[in-house]
């Protein structure tokens, strides 16, 4: 699926996280988060399995993390990856 | 709930409410946004370009949620409107609620610092890594457009102490002419210089027009605050980068400029004097 348009979603609340998406060459995952040093490689492989399970590519994705649950990161990047076209 | 502040009287409780936590109200935005609870403005902030300013939050709601509100809404429409990164400038006591919103400190001087929100001087550093060349390379700050015969053959002077010289320009910098049209004169008159890299600063220049000064006071030395929170940008994160360690600057410096001199001194760049334009002189 290819990503056509930047798209975003999400907040930079408590407990929630902002995703940007946006069409570059090959997958990028950009992670900023406030629990980064424990959780970075767990919040990014949630994204990865999201990203594969909707076959995204080309597109870069930014994401400001403040401490989401995983089923706030699946609902984050799939609303990010329609708004920006990669999701029909 | 979250409300853009169109109405007169909206936006007059937002200036109240911005005065009361000892800021100043400064109109010049495209967003003003607000949280309103109980019929009264608990929190507001604004994004003029790239630039969120501003942001006041009621004494009893500090700690809250409400800051991540306000700033998210103005993010939001800053990545809408296109915007890859935004900056926000404020007192160095409120740098670390920036940071708990995952905002990057690009600068800090002792009454601002200087945040960004996303990556956007990580990927400027990337896009430009193709300019870093090896040596003794030293840096010029080029501004007051147009591009002139005395600042050619300053850039003549100093290109011949260095292996490289960077000459830098930047679209926050006052100018008579549209950027591109300024940039296109430089490159053109420094072709035939083999070790000129002219490097544009794109928004990590800090220039007087997008400076905001709502959190500082009036009597502050608000042209001095700038200009040294501009020099710690380049000496700190830019520089490093292309490992500039000599700075030219004219003999005769103006305020800002010494100003510019003194702290990039201080972060162990040498600063190097070189003969000014004579006065009048353009091209």
């Amino acid at each position: 699926m290819k990503i056509q348009r930047k798209g975003q979603a999400g907040t930079m609340q408590s407990s929630d996280l902002m995703v940007i998406v946006e069409p570059a060459d090959g997958l990028v995952i950009e992670i900023e988060s406030t629990v980064k040093k424990q959780f970075e490689h767990l919040i990014r492989t949630k994204l990865e399995q999201v990203l594969a399970k909707h076959g995204a590519e080309g597109a870069r994705i930014s994401v400001n993390d403040r401490g989401a649950l995983d089923y706030a990161i699946e609902a984050r990047l799939e609303t990010a990856l329609r708004r920006a076209g990669g999701l029909s | 709930m979250l409300a853009n502040l169109i109405a007169p009287a909206d936006i007059c409780a937002a200036r109240r409410l911005i005065e009361g936590c000892d800021l100043a109200f400064q109109p010049g935005y495209d967003d003003l946004v607000g949280v309103h609870e109980q019929g009264s403005l608990v929190a507001v902030g604004a994004r003029a370009g790239r630039v969120l300013k501003m942001l006041a939050i009621a004494p009893a709601q500090r700690g809250g949620p409400l800051l991540g509100e306000i700033v998210s809404a103005l993010v939001a429409r800053g990545i809408e409107t296109g915007l890859d990164s935004l900056f926000v400038f404020t007192k160095p006591a409120y740098a670390g609620a920036f940071a708990a919103l995952n905002f990057t400190l690009l600068a800090e001087q002792q009454q601002a610092v200087l945040l960004e929100f996303g990556n956007g001087f990580k990927h400027w550093l990337a896009a430009n890594s193709d300019w870093y060349r090896a040596g003794l390379n030293g840096a010029l700050m080029l501004d007051g457009a147009p591009f002139s015969h005395g600042q050619r053959s300053q850039i003549e002077t100093a290109a011949r102490q260095v292996d490289h010289l960077y000459v830098l320009l930047s679209a926050e910098d006052r100018s008579v002419l549209p950027f591109a049209a300024h940039w296109r004169l430089v490159v053109d008159g420094v072709r035939d210089i083999a070790n000129v890299v002219v490097l544009d600063l794109a928004h990590y220049r800090i220039g007087a027009a997008t400076f905001p000064t709502y959190f500082l006071k009036p009597d502050d030395p608000l042209a001095r605050i700038r200009a040294e929170l501009d020099a710690t940008l380049f000496a700190t994160r830019i520089a490093p980068f292309f490992g500039i360690t000599r700075y030219f600057t004219g003999a005769e410096p103006g305020a800002d400029e010494a100003v510019v001199a003194r702290v990039i001194q201080a972060h162990g760049i040498e600063v190097s004097t070189i003969p000014n334009p004579p006065p009048g002189d353009s091209q």
